[in-house]
């Protein structure tokens, strides 16, 4: 596989960028009169990329989600913004993202984030991750001093029965991967289960993944996921809280194991806290191969 | 700096192993020659299969020869397959997984890779001396890293319980239409099939991510073989 030789591997996608939109322009005439207008970027496309597909809608798709979820707050001890952005896979299908977060302040002050990825091949698995997230800070709400694989175990539970009880769904049906993160103003632990990814980002502006990722497994196995009649048992881990810690699902995470322009990207984009828009722009880069949904929760320890 | 040492990119290889024997002259391998420049066509059109799918072609009669190395099939240039000799499966299965070995062995360490995938299409029956299952079994050990999913589709005067010993899971027998409406829609179905796994990832209960496209119009499922 020969690359292009310029430094990027870019090439041009095809954005049309109205300075005063709704009026046509030359490129109108070559694009259309329905050509979508985009705002302009400098997030960067990194390696050779084909058009990104036009993003369309199919027919009798129940449980819709919106293309784009973004927050940027400010709870308790820390700052959290976070983006849940449709991937290209989903927007040539026409079927709806699968990604989900939530996030909550408990009564004693902890941070509590939920993180979601549906599985593909499930045609509901979004209203799974959905439940899940929705669980975790309910459950926060309730009992705002346990620990994340508590938070983990006991929404998985009440996202299954509440996709049977409410929508009729079976677990099967709404299957996700998923990871809990509880942060207080020293430290956090992190639990998970399935390849949803945890990494701190240092001082330098140097990623570090916190979970050990599967070495030489193939990218379209997971081994665990939720619902799950089999006892549950996540993956945790803990420690003294950095700069920043960043929960991503996979479609994000492994852009950021294997590409060092991606990593220097949202270093940059990173090293201060983000409003909503902003951190929805971060996610905006092009790259090669790069096709599933994207959700990155960046949790900022306020000094 | 130089940014393309460094990337590393998801690759979803893709090993068409296809039968050129005499068998197959006239209509099938006639439209196994035109499916090839529409698969390449999907390839430039179709980001997310484009930019991850890798596609290789193995053909094989009497040997197994490798006629497109694994490779971004919208750079390669596609050359015509021409009808060979017999029928021999141990050397097809020895081609493909030495096209695997050269293929995948080559990709930078860390590269992204879904699971290999060999679409194995035949429409006939072993007919070299000595036994053929030995050289299956070493292409489907478990223990090799890059041991792929084998999809089989058997079409004119092909065995289904072959089909079923070759294939890991899914085996088909093409319905009985002409023999060249047979191999364009098993090439559609290879077509489906990476379409839908490309965009579908993973699952830990279906079979590893892989999703095939075989429409109950042109294929009849085969049970899976248990050994």
């Amino acid at each position: 596989m020969d690359e292009p030789e310029d430094a990027n591997g870019a090439v041009d996608i095809a954005v049309h960028v109205d300075d005063e939109p709704g009026e046509l322009t030359a490129d109108d005439a070559v694009l259309g009169p329905l050509a979508l207008v985009e705002l302009p970027t400098t997030a960067p496309t990194i390696g050779k990329v084909l058009p990104p597909p036009p993003p369309k809608g199919a027919a009798a798709v129940a449980f819709r989600q919106s293309a784009l979820s973004v927050d940027s707050l400010f709870l308790g001890p820390c700052h959290v913004a976070a983006c849940s952005m449709v991937g290209a896979s989903h927007l040539v299908t026409g079927t709806p993202r699968q990604d989900a977060y939530d996030i909550a302040l408990t009564s004693s002050g902890r941070v509590v984030v939920a993180i979601a990825d549906g599985m593909g091949s499930r045609a509901m698995s979004q209203v799974g991750a959905r439940l899940f997230c929705e669980a975790v800070t309910r459950t926060a709400a309730n009992q705002p001093d346990s620990s994340a694989a508590t938070y983990l175990t006991e929404a998985g539970l009440a996202a299954a029965e509440l996709a049977s009880t409410a929508y009729r769904l079976a677990p099967d049906d709404v299957s996700f991967v998923a990871a809990v993160a509880v942060v207080s103003e020293e430290r956090f632990e992190v639990a998970r289960i399935g390849d949803v990814s945890a990494f701190s980002l240092d001082d330098e502006g140097a990623f570090h993944e916190l979970f050990r990722a599967e070495e030489d497994a193939h990218v379209n196995v997971v081994s665990a996921s939720l619902p799950t009649e089999k006892e549950t048992h996540p993956e945790a881990i803990q420690g003294v809280l950095g700069p920043v810690l960043v929960l991503t699902t996979d479609g994000l995470a492994n852009d950021l194991r294997t590409s060092e322009a991606l990593q220097r990207w949202l270093a940059q984009c990173w090293r201060r806290p983000l409003d909503a828009y902003a951190m929805a722009d971060a996610l905006r880069y092009h790259r090669r191969g790069s096709h599933d949904d994207r959700t990155a929760v960046v949790i900022r320890i306020l000094q | 700096m130089n940014t393309q040492d460094s990337e590393l990119y998801t690759i979803f290889p893709v090993f068409m192993l296809v039968d050129v024997s005499a068998s197959m002259s006239g209509g099938p391998l006639e439209a196994l020659n035109q499916s090839l420049p529409a698969l390449k066509k999907e390839m430039l059109s179709n980001p997310t299969v484009g930019e991850i799918a890798r596609v290789a072609v193995v053909s094989f009669s009497d040997v197994g020869r490798t006629v497109i190395p694994l490779t971004d099939l919208a750079d390669a240039e596609i050359p015509e397959l021409m009808v060979e000799g017999g029928t021999n499966f141990a050397a097809a299965f020895q081609e493909v997984k030495n096209a695997i070995t050269t293929g995948l062995g080559s990709l930078p360490k860390g590269t992204p890779i879904y699971r290999p995938v060999v679409f194995f299409m035949s429409d006939g029956e072993h007919q070299g001396r000595g036994d053929w299952t030995s050289s299956l079994d070493e292409l489907r050990d478990p223990s090799w890293r890059f041991a792929p999913e084998v999809v089989a589709f058997g079409l004119g005067e092909a065995n289904a319980d072959t089909m079923r010993r070759i294939a890991t899971r899914f085996a088909f027998m093409a319905k009985d239409v002409a023999p060249e409406v047979q191999v364009r829609e098993i090439i559609n179905a290879l077509l489906g099939s990476i379409r839908t796994t490309s965009t579908s990832f993973r699952d830990p209960s279906q079979a590893d991510g892989l999703h095939i496209e075989a429409p109950a119009e042109f294929f009849t499922p085969l049970p899976p073989m248990t050994l």
